[in-house]
């Protein structure tokens, strides 16, 4: 390695995507009293999330199979991003889906993928438990506070709290 | 320096004997800024060794005695002397460095991806100094150096390539297509295949390395995030970190064969010996230890938080 390089590389710096940075994750899970079918009455259908979920505004596209997109508007933010569906298996009331177009302003990641899942808790009540793997909005090495590794962890932590307690409170048992 | 002592080295590791200074598996844990140093053959922990900010590649010499661990968010690399279990240098190399792997000439020299500048940094290990920064494709993570054939191979994620780049001169012999978001890649013990497992469509490719054709392309679980390699290429193992598992491959074909359930997020996966897998669980911070003849999990141990360690960690 005597010769120098092909190309110096200096000025190229954070173009690049999500990855880089440390990847952060939550789990949040709330007990709700009724059969795992009825929450899943309420969470199965992929593109409903609208109807439940306190932060969305509108939730358009197609379906609820694997490949399945929806395209999401924020309340009080302009803008949408887009989840895309990875896995969905009604029987064990199991789904996951990824951010597949971001928008830091929307929500201040770069990349998500999360995971809800409903499983039968001892007393007869069933629990749901969301969780996400995710980056922050800025991937380089010097983020401001709004796109920091904390701004991303408290937007995330908020979505999937209010999510799961408005799940709750809109399953008839 | 010539083939004779790369022969040596290449007949050490196929006849398996083990390095001079035990067996160490070295395991960055990125959330808690500390890596961890874990004896295989006792299953019990050796050292807890705080190190900056947000550790996660680990490249370890031939002879088991230094282990060197990228930094991204602080474009540092941190020598971990394994005989002292004590670290023994800093070096600051910029950028976003991720995948490390060593080369060992007539001085200790290390070979890092650098995931913001799309290059490869060449540091001169003994002296702590960047030598060179070579042009590579987009957001490049893995990668695997042969000694024989004198080249190096880098996963490019964001462009969905692999380079290939001679080892000793600051050239480009070609690119293979792999899948979408190549992340991590291995080369067959004989330098004859390069696995590459892809993120985002979720596959593994093989390619012949002469000439450089992809000869096989197979689907894993989700978000395959590391391989290892069969040292008798028998076998390819696959981690799924979106499902929580492991998937066997057969070498020849690339059918699967199976999978064995570990714990959440699986990430780096690597041989203990050659019936024995270890696994860093990202979510669940706890390790697996996976018995290959029995295809399940026999044990989970306790980590830190964010345990990950992006290539080979456990040393020769």
């Amino acid at each position: 390695m005597k010769k120098y390089v092909f190309i110096l590389l200096w000025l190229c710096q954070g173009i690049a995507g999500a990855h880089g940075p440390t990847p952060q994750k939550i789990e949040e899970r709330v007990k709700i009293n009724a059969t795992q079918e009825a929450v899943w009455a309420v969470l199965g259908d992929f593109q409903a999330i609208a109807e439940w979920h306190p932060l969305i505004a509108g939730a358009e596209g197609e379906g609820s199979q694997t490949g399945a997109e929806r395209t999401l508007r924020i309340k009080g933010r302009d803008g949408v991003i887009i989840e895309s569906l990875d896995e969905y298996e009604p029987d064990d009331y199991f789904l996951a889906y990824r951010l597949l177009q971001e928008d830091i302003n929307v929500i201040p990641v770069s990349f998500y993928t999360m995971k809800i899942e409903l499983s039968a808790a001892d007393d007869g009540m069933t629990e749901a438990v969301w969780s996400a793997r995710f980056y922050r909005a800025d991937t380089g090495n010097y983020p401001p506070p709004e796109f920091s590794d904390e701004a991303a962890v408290k937007a995330l932590e908020d979505f999937a709290r209010q999510g799961l307690a408005a799940l709750k409170a809109a399953v008839r048992p | 320096m010539g083939a004779l002592r790369y022969l040596l080295l290449l007949g050490l590791c196929f006849t398996g004997l083990a390095n001079a200074y035990g067996r160490i598996a070295v395991i960055p844990q990125q959330a808690e800024d500390t890596v961890l140093l874990f004896d295989t053959d006792t299953n019990k922990n050796l050292a807890l060794l705080q190190v900056a900010r947000a550790p996660v590649g680990v490249g370890i010499s031939e002879n088991g005695k230094f282990a060197y661990i990228t930094h991204p968010e602080r474009g540092l690399v941190t020598e971990i002397d394994l005989v002292a279990k004590k670290i023994s240098k800093t070096i600051f190399v910029g950028g976003q460095p991720f995948g490390i792997q060593l080369h060992q000439t007539w001085r200790r020299m290390l070979f890092i991806t650098d995931w913001s500048r799309n290059a490869l940094v060449v540091v001169d290990a003994e002296r702590g100094l960047v030598v060179d920064l070579l042009a590579v494709g987009q957001a490049p993570a893995g990668i695997a150096i042969d000694p024989v054939k004198k080249r190096i191979y880098t996963a490019n994620r964001e462009d969905n390539t692999v380079s290939v780049l001679d080892l000793f001169k600051p050239r480009q012999y070609g690119l293979i297509e792999t899948g979408k978001g190549p992340y991590a890649l291995a080369l067959s013990p004989d330098g004859a295949t390069l696995f590459v497992a892809s993120v985002q469509d979720s596959t593994l490719t093989a390619s012949d390395t002469d000439p450089l054709l992809e000869k096989g392309r197979a689907e894993t679980g989700g978000y395959p995030y590391a391989i290892a390699i069969a040292e008798d290429m028998s076998a390819v193992y696959v981690s799924n970190q979106g499902d929580d598992t492991i998937s066997r491959f057969s070498y020849a074909d690339l059918t699967e064969q199976g999978r064995i359930a570990v714990g959440k997020s699986p990430e780096a996966i690597d041989f203990i010996d050659r019936d024995t897998l270890l696994v860093t669980n990202w979510f669940s911070d706890d390790l697996s230890i996976v018995d290959l003849a029995a295809a399940k999990e026999t044990r989970r141990i306790p980590a830190g938080k964010g345990a990950r360690a992006f290539g080979r960690f456990i040393s020769p």
